[in-house]
């Protein structure tokens, strides 16, 4: 029975309509009972008692009401139901493999919906069910159980996605039945053949612009300043120009970077400049919004604090060290890195990440050999030249270089010292300022070579090169062509020195081979298939270094931190994984998840229609059958019926009671998540340093929609202004309005973003807003609890307030516009005073809402001082 | 399920009224009290009055103290004083269990208590009471009758809306009949004249409920008759006929008066969320008043 794609699923339930005329017939005769009460004088009622003696008619709205609300009922139960899914193929049981792979949590809901879906209908033709996860704990079960579909139901409910790729090996489909593959849209091993050999599979994926994404570290030299590289990879057929958000976030979640892209068609960059204090930090890179597995990079103790090995002799620096390259490294390095220092072979043994060798012109064949097998296993080698340097050995260096050095400055010449070029683009350096006051006198020249612009990091402002690197196997090889020490240029005393070293450490990785090749790693955190930190389970094993090291993730091994004493390892999807696939149907027919329409069911629907009509049925008698003259049952019913209409109200009010339990940050929702997410931040920030500064507990953030939200809450709402956000329409605008009038406050922030002037005039023009000025010095704004001398010129901008408050509202204003982005100048944690300033007029801010004109009397001071004295 | 409520509900069936003696002391209380003076002379204890010696009349008789006072010779006249014999009948079929309001005293309470109040101003003013029926004894005016009056209206269910026409009793009593009265006034009529050169007059007392009066009731209501279940009216509307009603209720008010003028009884209509004080009041002005014609 199906009728413009409305149909029912048990239509038999509808030969009850054909009872509705009897019922019809039953209610018409019958009237509503009427009260029966023992009264003395009822012999005088009887003569008053009309002729009439048929009983009287319900009247035939009522009876309408009744057989409507019937109707309804009987429609109800024969379950109608709009765009019935049509009844699944072939015959025999149903197989539904379903990829719970790591890339299946971010499309692990349509999956499920799928999957609920096929076994809803399944359950309808009484078919039989068998449910393969295709990543499974335990590794595949070879013959499930036929489950029927409530079974079914449950063991889909029960599952997860697992941070490990799908494998398909040995899975085997029997009995013979109807193939559902509900795909993530990532390949996995052998499954493609296991599709070939089914017939009439059904193979479903997500759409072009749903795959899942994978982050990788990128494996290119960073150049200038870049801290972390990361790669977006997506499974080739992926549509370009997804929006997604990359943040690099510190141990405890907090977000230290972030940054927006757009995906290109296969892999994207990005790249992360971290200053060194918080690069330290940095404990895991995500794509926001995407939780997986696959979404998320650990950044292991090779990305933290590196150990820097200079070739020195132990002691050399004591004698004479201003003459020493090694004090001038160590004072350079020590803020950044752990510095070990000795013989070459000693810093062999150990194996630093970086060695250092300042004007070592030749060594020890074994060692030269052994420090070559170093730098091709990962090491970085950074060299200085030097007197000893000009013996033109190349063994180790990036370019060729000419034996004896080019002297620029000295009684023999008449070069002036050379200062330095720019940094070209493709340099680490490039981006840090230049001093004229740095001037090199004397440089090992290097041989010109093919491709030594590529080679050079930085040069003299004549274009010799000054520092060339070149990557050697996996490691890198640096060469500075003038000291560490001061003797050959000013290089070593500047600055800049500083930076160059610290950019040159960053790019250092870890070894392959670690200290110690033997042993094991116990995992320290394991991610799970949402992509979050969990402990891991008791029963996960220590790992092997050696299986640790070409791991891929996997029930034993999943991804996470593996560590033992002072060294952590990253497992990562990212960097184990092979190149993504795109997922072969094998033949099988291709489907879109959500391609069909989804079912809707109208049971609900009309049966709340159906107790809506008996309930205004039931008052109606009420009415009739004596005046409302409710007795004591009739109350109670009254009254229960009344408690379930209000349940959801009831859900919804203690949502505010904790709103109004304790105070809470506000901001305005823009819809950009940029925006947001900073916003939230920064308002997290300044309830922090509320609580730790002040007397006010901040409760937490809220993000408020002045259309729908109950903003009376909130003493004091943030709202960042966006072009983008919504234009505002007149019940938000009424909403907001009655807020201020209220006693509400609202600082509006246009950020300095371009537009968003225009964008906050369209919204106050519908308010009414008392006249505005710029702040004035003695405002209270600026001592409500700390005295703020240079804002708002401090932050290079204005900020506007009402001219005259209300009478009523404390002194305070109930708008504030500021243009400054305080959102985001609140959430920046970089150091130097501008934040701490930010945070602390974040904190006059809130007391000035909270507390109004309590600390005005102190604008007052001078003149009261001034009259004191007289 | 409440089992105080269920005792205290079967201990009111089987006893039938609470004790009516506490609520019928305290409305006396208020009433006045007196012997009933004739204001004649005769035989009695009080002076009545001094009065010319006639020659009928027994030397003894004569108040030499106040004969000495003058040339004349007084006779000292006692007041006249009969005591009456007043019997009580308290209607308490099924419909005088009636209240209006839950909780409130019923018709057959308020009857009830009206009457042994009226008893016990009987015996405090020196008159014999007992009960119509003679259930309680000869009358009298003992505390002990008191008591057995009580106990029996208090159990009394006898299901007549009146009392039975053939009934033996005292002559020359004053009846004293509390009920609803809401049988046709011919059987009221008739019932009266039945006794009328038996007694010497009597007090109707209607005890109503308000509801009775005002028909307080809207909506759709079958009206049944407590004394006979089989009798039910289906009124569509109460609201629309209480015009009618009161109109009935007040003509048949009417026509007791106008039958108790006739058979020279008084009638008085008492409403059960009345103060019983004024209705004592007036009831004992009239019997003072039947004493006196």
């Amino acid at each position: 029975m199906a009728m413009a794609g409305l149909s029912f699923l048990y239509p038999w339930v509808l030969a009850g309509l054909a009872a509705l005329p009897l019922l019809w017939l039953l209610l018409r005769v019958t009237p509503p009972a009427p009260r029966l009460i023992r009264f003395p004088p009822a012999r005088f009622l009887a003569d008053i008692l009309p002729e009439e003696s048929t009983p009287r008619h319900t009247p035939w709205w009522i009876l309408l009401m009744r057989i409507l609300a019937a109707a309804l009922i009987i429609l109800a139960l024969a379950q109608p139901v709009l765009n019935r899914a049509q009844d699944l193929p072939g015959t025999g049981p149903i197989h539904v493999l379903i990829d719970n792979g790591w890339a299946s949590s971010q499309t692990w809901p349509a999956q499920i919906s799928t999957a609920a879906d096929i076994i809803a209908r399944a359950g309808r033709q009484d078919r039989n069910l068998y449910i393969h996860a295709l990543a499974s704990e335990i590794g595949l079960q070879a013959a499930p159980d036929a489950l029927t579909a409530t079974q079914a139901r449950a063991i889909l409910d029960g599952l997860r996605p697992h941070p490990w790729p799908i494998d398909c090996t040995g899975l085997r489909i029997e009995p013979e039945g109807q193939v559902f593959f509900l795909s993530s849209g990532i390949e996995g091993s052998d499954c493609a053949p296991l599709l070939r050999t089914q017939k009439n599979a059904i193979f479903m994926t997500p759409g072009r612009d749903r795959l899942p994404l994978l982050l990788r570290p990128d494996t290119a030299l960073p150049t200038g300043g870049v801290s972390h590289t990361v790669l977006i990879d997506t499974p080739p057929g992926s549509m370009p120009g997804i929006p997604v958000t990359v943040t690099v976030n510190a141990a405890n979640g907090r977000i230290l970077d972030s940054q927006d892209v757009t995906t290109g068609a296969t892999k994207t960059s990005v790249s992360f400049s971290l200053p060194a204090p918080l690069r330290s930090q940095a404990a895991s890179i995500r794509i926001a919004g995407r939780r997986s597995a696959g979404a998320v990079l650990i950044l292991d103790s090779s990305h933290q604090r590196k150990t820097v090995g200079i070739a020195a002799p132990p002691g050399s620096e004591d004698s004479a060290p201003l003459t020493e390259a090694a004090h001038y490294i160590r004072q350079a390095l020590e803020p950044t890195a752990d510095i070990i220092a000795g013989s070459v072979a000693d810093l062999l043994n150990k194996k630093p990440p970086v060695i250092i060798l300042p004007d070592i012109g030749a060594l020890p064949p074994a060692d030269l050999h052994s420090l070559d097998a170093w730098v091709k296993d990962g090491g970085l080698l950074l060299r200085f030249a030097g007197p000893a340097m000009t013996k033109a050995d190349n063994f180790l260096t990036p370019v060729p270089l000419r034996s004896g050095s080019r002297v620029l400055e000295g009684s023999m010449t008449w070069d002036k010292a050379a200062g330095l070029a720019p940094f070209p683009d493709h340099s680490p350096f490039a981006g840090l300022s230049l001093s004229d006051a740095i001037t090199v006198k004397r440089q090992i020249l290097a041989d010109p070579v093919e491709g030594i612009e590529n080679m050079t990091w930085a040069a003299l402002s004549d274009g010799t090169p000054l520092i060339t690197a070149r990557s050697e196997g996996r490691g890198l090889l640096v060469l500075f062509h003038t000291t560490a020490t001061p003797e050959w240029s000013s290089l070593a005393l500047s600055g800049l020195f500083v930076k160059m070293l610290e950019r040159t450490i960053g790019l250092a990785g870890q070894p392959a081979e670690t200290i110690q090749s033997a042993g094991l790693f116990q995992p320290v955190s394991v991610l799970d298939g949402y992509g979050a930190a969990v402990n891991p389970p008791p029963d996960l094993k220590p790992v092997p270094v050696d299986e640790l090291a070409k791991a891929t993730p996997s029930a034993q091994t999943p991804p996470g931190l593996y560590g033992r004493a002072g060294e952590t390892v990253a497992l990562n999807m990212g960097e184990r994984l092979p190149s993504l696939r795109a997922p072969e149907s094998g033949g099988a027919s291709v489907i879109n998840y959500g391609a069909d329409a989804a079912e809707r069911h109208f049971m609900p629907l009309l049966l709340t229609v159906a107790g809506i009509i008996w309930a205004a049925d039931w008052l109606v008698m009420m009415a009739l059958g004596g005046g409302l003259f409710l007795n004591r049952y009739g109350r109670i019913a009254g009254l229960v019926f009344l408690f379930f209409m209000g349940l959801p109200s009831l859900a919804a009010q203690a949502d505010d009671a904790a709103l109004a339990g304790s105070f809470h940050l506000a901001y305005v929702r823009t819809g950009l998540s940029s925006i947001d997410m900073m916003t939230a931040q920064g308002l997290e920030s300044v309830a922090q340093t509320l609580t730790r500064r002040t007397s006010i507990e901040p409760g937490g953030v809220v993000a408020v929609d002045p259309a729908r939200d109950e903003l009376s809450f909130f003493p004091l709402i943030y709202w960042p202004v966006s072009t983008q956000s919504a234009p505002p329409d007149d019940e938000m605008l009424r909403h907001v309005q009655s807020y201020l009038d209220h006693g509400g406050t609202i600082l509006f922030d246009t950020g300095g973003r371009t537009g968003a002037d225009e964008s906050l005039r369209t919204i106050t023009s519908g308010l009414n807003i008392p006249p505005l000025i710029q702040i004035s010095d003695n405002h209270v704004l600026k001592k409500s609890f700390y005295l703020l001398k240079d804002f708002p010129s401090g932050f290079g901008g204005s900020f506007w307030v009402e001219q005259k408050s209300l009478n009523g509202r404390d002194g305070v204003s109930s708008v504030m516009i500021a243009d400054q982005d305080w959102g985001q100048l609140w959430a920046s944690q970089t150091g130097g005073r501008s934040p701490e300033l930010a945070q602390r007029f974040g904190v006059n801010l809130v007391m000035y809402a909270l507390t109004g004109n309590y600390k005005a009397d102190q604008v007052h001071v001078p003149y009261i001082l001034e009259r004191l004295g007289q | 399920m409440n089992l105080p409520l269920l005792r205290r509900r079967a201990d009111r069936d089987s006893a039938g009224l609470p004790p009516l003696r506490p609520a019928a002391e305290k409305a006396v209380q208020s009433v006045l009290s007196g012997n009933h003076s004739l204001r004649r002379a005769g035989m009695g204890e009080k002076f009545w009055q001094y009065r010319d010696y006639d020659p009928a009349d027994r030397p003894q008789d004569i108040d030499w103290r106040a004969s000495a006072r003058s040339d004349r010779i007084f006779v000292r006249e006692k007041e006249k004083q009969t005591p009456q014999t007043i019997l009580f009948w308290c209607a308490s079929h099924p419909g005088m269990d009636y209240a209006g309001v839950r909780g409130q005293s019923t018709k057959h309470e308020t009857a009830a208590t009206l009457s042994l109040a009226l008893a016990l101003m009987a015996v405090r003013g020196g008159e014999r009471v007992g009960l119509l029926n003679g259930a309680g004894g000869a009358p009298g005016h003992g505390e002990n009758l008191l008591q057995d009056m009580e106990k029996f209206w208090r159990a009394d269910r006898a299901p007549d809306a009146l009392p039975p026409l053939a009934l033996s009793f005292p002559r020359h009593a004053t009846l004293v009949m509390a009920g609803d009265f809401w049988e046709p006034a011919e059987e009221i009529d008739e019932c009266l004249g039945a006794w009328g050169d038996r007694t010497r007059g009597g007090l109707m007392i209607q005890v109503l409920d308000p509801s009775e009066l005002d028909l307080p009731f809207a909506g759709r209501i079958i009206f049944e008759n407590p004394r006979t279940a089989d009798e039910r009216y289906h009124i569509l509307n109460a609201a629309a006929v209480r015009a009618d009603y009161r109109q009935k209720i007040e003509d048949h008010i009417a026509a007791l008066r106008a039958l108790c003028r006739r058979h020279e009884w008084s009638y008085i209509l008492h409403r059960t969320d009345q103060p019983l004080r004024e209705t004592l009041t007036t009831a004992a002005r009239m019997m003072a008043t039947d004493d006196r014609r």
